[in-house]
């Protein structure tokens, strides 16, 4: 009896401490299942009063759209787009856009997946390989089959047979690529005042080594900027450029060359190893921010201009790109050849989530962003007046105080990117030329078009990524004591973690889907 | 005596003239449990979730029902972890120093607080001891940043450089992270557990130290023969209600604080942790379903356990 009494006490107070203070507990989401299922319980409840309502095709009332977008940070001036994109969408498409931006990683990751696996009701999402994972999520009906849609759809053209085709999964396209430059190279971004102070010769570097006189030099001369910034999987260690199979922080890869067909772990791979002394060399040495292992945002920190050289996926004009985001301006510096692989077929992309309440409306939306240049310069570039100034018809000029809209430049997330505007003293107007030249010149990969099935191994493949995110940040940054020993450890937990299972599993499924294509 | 014979006449009673009598009673509980139905019975339907392989349909409720169902599997990819073992052992042990530290720092300083003498002083260092409660772990962490970090933290910089010792960099630094996660811990809860001990000691009758300290006894005896024993209870059922999270970490501390550091991950990595890295890319629902209903049952049983455990010791002050 007693108990009662004072189990009634402490219950109160703490109840009523809970519920004083629940709107100040920054208690992340973690993976609780039940506030998972919570949150899912109610919007399904939401989404089921809302499919009673006809999806109308012809634009007589007005919609709500919602358009999620990865950026380099979230964007406090999105609403005053939307809002100006909707008003000049009234009498085309009449819908009320609702956009929001995320930053890239895992901040943008984390908010789609769960938004998707709660079945909210979004219509346009950004989505590619590296950002709201495309083929798992497909793979797994997040998004909606665009087969039919695309049928008559001028993207076809836009994008091409091919192009548009390397999102297919299972015969199915469920996103479309944005138009933009269709291979990858990887290189450093090396800043400017620093590359004409120290007249490095850009033409003669072949690869990082080459570097590292100039590091040094700057490791002495320049107090307070370090030579190397690598950030989480923004590290040097891309410019292996393992043709990765799944995911990034997934173990499977193939040798970025044509002919070789054998699945490898890359992660343990004798010149990833070689790749991780160097950087435990150019760490001991201070050329790497001693707290390297645990930066986060690549882009934030390159702004701060204490970076000299960061590692980057090249394209034509990626220096100039850069510089509209960051206010810096920076050399660029290509050094792995120009591949074609799933990473640019999987890089930017646009889907329907299955949930969406206005399909046919959302993907007359995407098409405008594929050909309506006003419409999509919007998104690329802000606004008139408010974040650029026009120049000429198709030349601009970004304002130099505009901190509402980091995203201008990144035309590159939707539609066709041969649309935007020339941004004046920094884009090439040879920009578009270059890109197509870019695209014709590059050798595609065999690999191209493969998508992965984890079904059969998903618990491994899980077990296999934490392993990987317990060692891939110290390894690619170079903060670890003794290389060999630490990758020791990882490749034992690795083949605890079933590394092997996944490895053959995924060689099998790449051998049928060669054998297939022949 | 007299109150067990009350209750042998209210059992008699039956539920409808319960009803009539405590009417008023009853419908004031009707709010509180219609939320405790919402949100804490409704979303236990979602277990199901642990063992299906979770696709999308018409609604969530449909997708739960009509997903395929695949018995135990979800729950492989947690023992298949080359790190069971080990984040089963660092959840559990961190949660018993932290039930301990939790029980006896609150408990001696809401007694000292208590036996100020200065009230106004006595609710300052309170509300001083409080204030981190209100901070979310993503403050925190970068307050323990600013601290620990290689270059610039004040730990380094100031407190090392002044006695000539060598920067140390923390986030790689294992062994010191069982204590720097405890500290956190401790700065961030004592001040909430303290206001339940508070409570519980202005609710005991200041006849009993009157009447002791004409005795003559002394501050300490009277807290030790009369504070101490009448917290007990109270100090039983904080304790019981902890033991049945210990498979539950704080994420927020784990995750942030140690800024997900991957060199450190041996000692810091808890379930919750682990869970959130594995399946953070994969959005795979049925395993995050499962390793939360792991966590329930295993923690249901453990404070089954506890409580019998007490039962056993002294029936008056188990729990149920």
């Amino acid at each position: 009896m007693k108990m009662k009494r004072y189990l009634c006490l402490a219950l109160v107070v703490v109840f009523m401490l809970a519920i004083a203070l629940t709107g100040c507990g920054g208690d992340k989401a973690s993976s609780d299942s039940s506030t998972a299922a919570s949150t899912a319980a109610e919007s399904s409840a939401a989404a089921e009063s809302s499919t009673a309502e006809a999806t109308a095709t012809v634009p007589a009332e007005t919609v709500d759209l919602t358009w999620i977008l990865a950026g380099p940070q979230a964007d406090p001036d999105v609403d005053m787009i939307a809002q100006k994109a909707s008003e000049y969408l009234k009498d085309k498409l009449n819908v009320n856009l609702k956009m929001q931006v995320f930053s890239y990683g895992t901040a943008y990751d984390n908010k789609v997946n769960a938004m998707l696996s709660a079945g909210e009701a979004i219509d346009v999402v950004f989505t590619a390989g590296w950002a709201a994972d495309y083929k798992n999520n497909a793979q797994k009906g997040f998004f909606l089959a665009l087969d039919d849609y695309l049928k008559n759809s001028p993207i076809r053209e836009i994008d091409g047979e091919d192009f548009l085709n390397s999102a297919k999964i299972n015969g199915k396209i469920y996103a479309v690529n944005t138009n933009k430059e269709q291979a990858h190279q990887w290189g450093f971004l090396l800043k400017k005042d620093l590359v004409d102070k120290y007249k490095v010769d850009i033409a003669s570097i072949k690869k990082m080594e080459d570097l590292e006189p100039v590091f040094e030099q700057i490791k002495k001369n320049e107090p307070g900027i370090y030579p190397l910034l690598p950030v989480q999987m923004d590290a040097p260690f891309k410019l292996l450029d393992w043709d990765n199979l799944s995911a990034d922080d997934a173990p499977g890869a193939l040798y970025p060359v044509n002919g070789k067909t054998t699945v490898v772990n890359q992660f343990t791979a004798p010149e990833s190893i070689a790749h991780y002394k160097k950087m435990q060399e150019y760490y001991k040495k201070g050329w790497i921010p001693a707290d390297a292992a645990t930066l986060e945002g690549q882009v934030t920190l390159m702004t701060s201009g204490k970076y000299f050289a960061n590692s980057q996926s090249m394209k034509p004009g990626k220096d100039a790109e850069m510089k509209i985001s960051t206010k810096i301006d920076w050399v660029q510096l290509n050094l792995t050849p120009a591949v074609k692989t799933n990473r640019e077929a999987g890089g930017s992309m646009l889907a329907i989530p299955a949930k969406s309440k206005n399909p046919d409306r959302a993907f007359k939306f995407i098409e405008m962003l594929y050909t309506d240049k006003t419409l999509r310069n919007m998104f690329s570039f802000g606004l008139e007046g408010v974040h650029y100034d026009k120049v000429s018809d198709n030349v601009i000029a970004m304002k130099p105080d505009n901190k509402g809209y980091a995203s201008a430049g990144n035309g590159w997330r939707f539609g066709d990117q041969f649309k935007d505007y020339l941004v004046k003293d920094v884009d090439d107007p040879q920009k578009w030329e270059k890109f197509k030249q870019f695209n014709d010149s590059a050798t595609a990969l065999d690999s191209l078009g493969f998508a992965f099935n984890p079904k059969d191994v998903e618990a491994e493949v899980a077990a296999c990524q934490s392993v990987v995110q317990n060692y891939y940040k110290q390894l690619f940054t170079g903060s670890v004591k003794d290389v060999d020993a630490e990758v020791a450890k990882m490749d034992k937990e690795l083949k605890t973690a079933g590394v092997e299972k996944v490895l053959k599993e995924m060689q099998t499924q790449y051998d049928a889907f060669l054998a297939a294509k022949k | 005596m007299s109150s067990e014979n009350v209750t042998v006449r209210k059992r008699k009673r039956g539920f409808f003239s319960e009803i009539r009598t405590n009417g008023a009673l009853f419908l004031m509980l009707v709010p509180g449990a219609i939320v405790l139905l919402i949100n804490n019975y409704l979303p236990m339907f979602g277990v199901v979730i642990a063992f299906k392989r979770y696709r999308l349909f018409n609604n969530f409720f449909d997708s739960v029902i009509r997903s395929e169902f695949v018995g135990f599997d979800n729950f492989a990819f947690f023992f298949k972890s080359p790190y069971a073992f080990n984040i089963t052992r660092n959840t559990i042990l961190y949660n018993l120093v932290f039930i301990a530290l939790d029980l006896i720092v609150p408990v001696a300083l809401a007694i000292a607080l208590n036996e100020l003498r200065n009230k106004r002083g006595s609710k300052t260092y309170q509300s001083l001891m409080f204030l981190p409660y209100f901070l979310s772990w993503i403050v925190v962490s970068y307050l323990a940043y600013s601290f620990l970090s290689m270059d610039k933290g004040f730990i380094n910089t100031t407190f090392l450089s002044m006695f000539g010792l060598d920067p140390v960099n923390w986030y790689s630094e294992t062994k010191a992270w069982p204590f720097i996660l405890t500290f956190f811990h401790m700065w961030k809860y004592t001040g909430y557990n303290i206001v339940v001990y508070i409570a519980s000691i202005a609710g005991i009758d200041s006849e009993y130290f009157e009447a002791a300290s004409l005795d003559g006894a002394s501050k300490w005896q009277q807290i030790r023969h009369i504070t101490l024993p009448l917290l007990q209870p109270i100090m039983i059922i904080m304790t019981l209600l902890a033991v049945g999270r210990i498979f539950n970490a704080d994420f927020g501390l784990f995750y942030n604080v140690t800024k997900n550091s991957g060199s450190i991950a041996s000692v810091t990595d808890v379930i919750d942790t682990y869970v959130y890295k594995a399946l953070r890319n994969s959005n795979n629902m049925g395993m995050t379903a499962a390793a939360g209903l792991y966590q329930a049952v295993v923690g249901c049983i453990t404070v089954f356990t506890a409580n019998m455990v007490v039962r056993k010791i002294d029936k008056d002050k188990a729990l149920f």
